[in-house]
């Protein structure tokens, strides 16, 4: 029985075969976190690109084609292959059956396929993507993409469609673990946030992902086969794609910043040793945000000629997606209220999402009103706002979740000085990198162009040193990880004195997490 | 024939619970489908909302005959699927292949029809694909050219729908002839059924929607 | 084995059929299409609840095939909507 006990889930060997063919959840988290980091700083290595083109007015690094190539291959990777996988893939993967009291997902086998498709897919794209040099952003708006583009569009949209099927494997476990795979006493409303993030982002996954598939579809036929579904010369209507892309993608938004809210709200519970301020209100608000993140697609097209009437509706349904985002806000800085605060990395993270994420979350506001939209339309100042909600927030969080469940996945502890000198430099640096981009949108800087007016250079060079700042920020995680890897010193099962069922399991848990399936017989977040 | 006894996989406490995960992953599964075919019916019904006169018109052009008779066999596949999944429950392992053997034949006349119609239209030049002569007998050449298109994208999603329901009955066929685990048989008909019966439910949107709106 | 029911069912189905080809002959009028949707949809009621089952099975998968269907509604609604008002 001891020895049972102390064997855990990766003293089940180093070989290949034991890594590629496993079924564990836990070891599946790992092939994709290995996956998504090798995609992330493929991606960062063509933002610093970007901005270190940006540091002087005439395109003198990059050719417009080339600078075109350049954020395309950034807005792809990091959109497609890092931003919708990164939480649910890696720590939804590792958590959602420990935080529910399972075994393992309910599907493992379709789960490795899962990270099968959404590997080989990417490196396909990838690869297909700089050798054919696509440059139609990672929007492939229509008709660029389907007409004009001398690109290699046709493989690029293959790959992300494929890819899109991984997305909907993961969708379907995850829901089907929720609602199934309950330890006794677990009911819904006892759940971790962590999980009703993920069971949401999943239900966006799973009815949004097959309208952008069909849409890829279209495009890839379009291509091949000049069918004018979107082709205006031939009676389609481009408006059309992006209708049916953005009935995907802009809930995509959602796909990446719910499960961000989740991490959060553990870490802030954790860190403040406070209950969730209104549990309750936090889970409609979740279950509202995925909802109403259906119904607002349209303020991507303001200015794209579609029916003002419907302008004005969406406009009003982007203003209410404010309210629950706000009710989470003001809930998570609640629960800091009187809360016994320890600044650990994790938690600097944490603080940096609210700070971020409101930022980001305000100024989407200016972005739905309709007026407004018209003039920073297609400026830096939506890049500068997406940003801040994608990075300042989704990344952020991934980050924040990495620092906290570490100890959980490998057992061992990290440097503490090295993780908050981390956190500070991302926070410091993203806030230089994307906080002149607000001023210089405003301005009237167009996004996507490669040189600008002698007038923009101080505030371009202000954010192209940030970016210097925020790629340490997160390089410098890449080395203390890897050396708490190999040298950190053990954990034990609880080093954050945290709730929750994943910490009452040793760490590295053991296979099938728990040597015996746990009782339920209290709500989350039973801190004090 | 050795018989297993049932046990549940081993994430899963019962059987009960692992039939339980399984259907509810189908259905969730056929909600992304239907979302898939969604997104191709959300445009028909824009261009159709664009264009009633023209697309009306090339509906007429379609053959309503041979899509009835397909329909009767689609709808007669879903009836012996139906009972397939009867046959596995009651055990008669003969039974569920014969039911498995008309499932397959009926959605293989489908597919037959289905091309003979595709022929149809091929020598009517009503096929919009590079190389092929579009000759549309009417005005707004345009507009009928994108009707056809989208019949051919959604009737060919369709058939593409069929075939990978074939395949799966394919090997269901083969399972059932080795009888080995009655349970995960069950259970794997029931997946079956429920992927045949979606395919038979598309096709009935895709009738109405492509063939009865016509003039 | 029951035969009965599965049989009665696809009698109906077929019965539903040979009135919306029917009516597709016979009968004119704005008011067509709609009478041939109200019977599609009773036709895939009636194969989802029962050839797939709805009725033996637990609330929650009804409640997913409803919102699929919902969901799919919303995207067309508000795609028509913008059309209909461009």
């Amino acid at each position: 029985m001891t020895a049972e006990v102390h064997k855990h889930y990766l003293s089940g060997g180093w070989s290949l075969h034991s890594w590629l063919l496993t079924t564990d959840h836990k070891r599946i988290c790992w092939l994709y976190l290995v996956s998504i980091t090798g995609f992330f700083f493929l991606g960062g290595i063509a933002a610093l690109l970007i901005r270190l083109e940006l540091m002087t007015p005439p395109g003198d690094f990059l050719t417009a084609e080339g600078y075109n190539e350049t954020f395309s291959l950034h807005g792809i990777v990091m959109v497609w292959f890092f931003l919708i996988p990164s939480i649910p893939a890696t720590l939804g993967n590792f958590l959602m059956p420990m935080m529910v009291g399972a075994r393992d997902l309910a599907f493992p086998r379709l789960n490795l396929l899962s990270w099968y498709i959404y590997t080989l897919g990417g490196i396909f794209t990838i690869v297909m993507v700089i050798g054919g040099g696509v440059d139609t952003g990672w929007t492939f708006y229509t008709p660029y993409s389907s007409l004009f583009s001398s690109s290699a569009v046709i493989a690029a949209v293959a790959g992300v469609f494929i890819v899109g099927f991984s997305s909907i494997l993961t969708g379907i476990n995850f829901i089907v673990t929720t609602h199934t795979m309950r330890a006794p006493g677990m009911h819904w409303l006892r759940l971790p946030l962590f999980v009703w993030a993920n069971y949401a982002t999943s239900l966006i996954l799973v009815l949004a992902t097959p309208v952008l598939s069909v849409t890829l579809l279209l495009i890839a036929a379009e291509r091949l086969l000049g069918i004018g579904i979107f082709d205006p010369s031939l009676g389609g209507d481009p408006l059309l794609f992006q209708h049916l892309f953005w009935f995907y993608s802009h809930p995509a938004v959602y796909i990446m910043i719910l499960p961000a809210m989740g991490v959060v709200s553990e870490l802030i519970t954790c860190f403040s040793k406070n209950r969730i301020f209104g549990y309750k209100g936090m889970v409609l608000a979740i279950m509202a945000i995925s909802l109403f993140g259906f119904v607002v697609w349209g303020h991507h097209m303001f200015t794209s000629g579609q029916s003002l009437y419907a302008g004005i509706l969406f406009s009003f349904f982007s203003f209410l997606v404010a309210v629950p985002s706000a009710v989470k806000t003001l809930n998570w800085t609640a629960t800091l209220y009187r809360g016994r605060i320890t600044f650990t990395a994790p938690m600097i993270y944490g603080l940096s999402f609210l700070g971020l994420f409101a930022i980001g979350g305000l100024t989407g506001i200016f972005l739905a009103a309709l007026a407004l939209d018209v003039h920073l339309h297609d400026t830096y100042f939506i890049t500068a706002h997406f940003h801040y909600i994608m990075v300042g927030g989704a990344v952020t969080a991934y980050l924040g979740g990495l620092h906290f469940w570490w100890p959980k996945m490998t057992g061992r502890l990290y440097s503490e000085l090295w993780s908050k000198i981390a956190a500070l430099a991302l926070f410091i640096g993203f806030n230089l990198t994307f906080f002149p981009q607000f001023l210089l949108g405003y301005s009237g800087m167009p996004r996507r162009y490669h040189e600008y007016p002698e007038a923009f250079q101080l505030l371009h060079v202000m954010s192209s040193l940030g970016s210097v700042v925020l790629a340490i920020g997160y390089l410098l995680p890449l080395v203390y990880f890897t050396w708490s890897l190999f040298r950190g010193a053990p954990a034990g099962a609880n080093p954050w004195q945290a709730e929750g069922l994943e910490w009452r399991t040793a760490s590295p848990p053991p296979k099938h997490n728990f040597v015996s399936i746990p009782r339920v017989t209290e709500g989350p977040y039973a801190y004090r | 024939m050795p018989i297993v006894k049932p046990a549940p996989a081993e994430q899963f406490d019962d059987m009960g619970q692992q039939r339980r995960a399984v259907l509810m992953g189908m259905w969730v599964f056929l909600v992304t489908e239907l979302l898939l075919f969604g997104g191709g019916f959300a445009m028909f019904a824009m261009y159709r909302v664009q264009h009633p006169q023209v697309f009306a018109e090339a509906a007429g052009h379609l053959s309503l005959p041979l899509a009835t008779a397909n329909t009767v066999l689609l709808l007669t596949s879903g009836l012996t699927m139906a009972l397939a999944e009867q046959a596995v429950e009651a055990g008669s392992r003969r039974l569920t292949l014969v039911f498995y053997l008309a499932t397959m034949a009926l959605g293989l006349g489908f597919l037959g029809v289905k091309g003979y119609e595709w022929y149809q239209e091929w020598q009517a030049q009503l096929m919009p694909l590079p190389g092929l002569v579009f000759a549309w007998p009417g005005n707004e050449s345009q507009q009928a050219e994108l009707f056809f298109n989208l019949y051919f994208i959604l009737t060919g999603l369709h058939a593409l729908h069929m075939v990978i329901g074939l395949g799966l009955l394919g090997v269901m066929v083969v399972l059932v002839q080795r009888w080995r685990d009655p349970h995960r048989l069950t259970r794997q008909t029931q997946v079956s059924g429920l992927y045949w019966a979606f395919v038979d439910v598309i096709w009935l949107f895709l009738f109405t929607t492509l063939y009865l709106l016509g003039p | 084995m029951n035969y009965r029911q599965p049989i009665l069912i696809w009698l109906g189905l077929l019965a539903l059929l040979a009135l919306t080809v029917g009516l597709n002959v016979l009968m004119t009028g704005p008011w067509r299409p709609l009478l041939h949707y109200v019977i599609a949809t009773a036709m895939a009621a009636l194969l989802m609840v029962f050839f797939m089952r709805l009725r033996a099975s637990d609330g929650l998968i009804r409640l997913f095939a409803v919102g699929g269907v919902l969901w799919l509604g919303l995207l067309i609604l508000i795609t028509l909507a913008e059309v209909l008002t461009r």
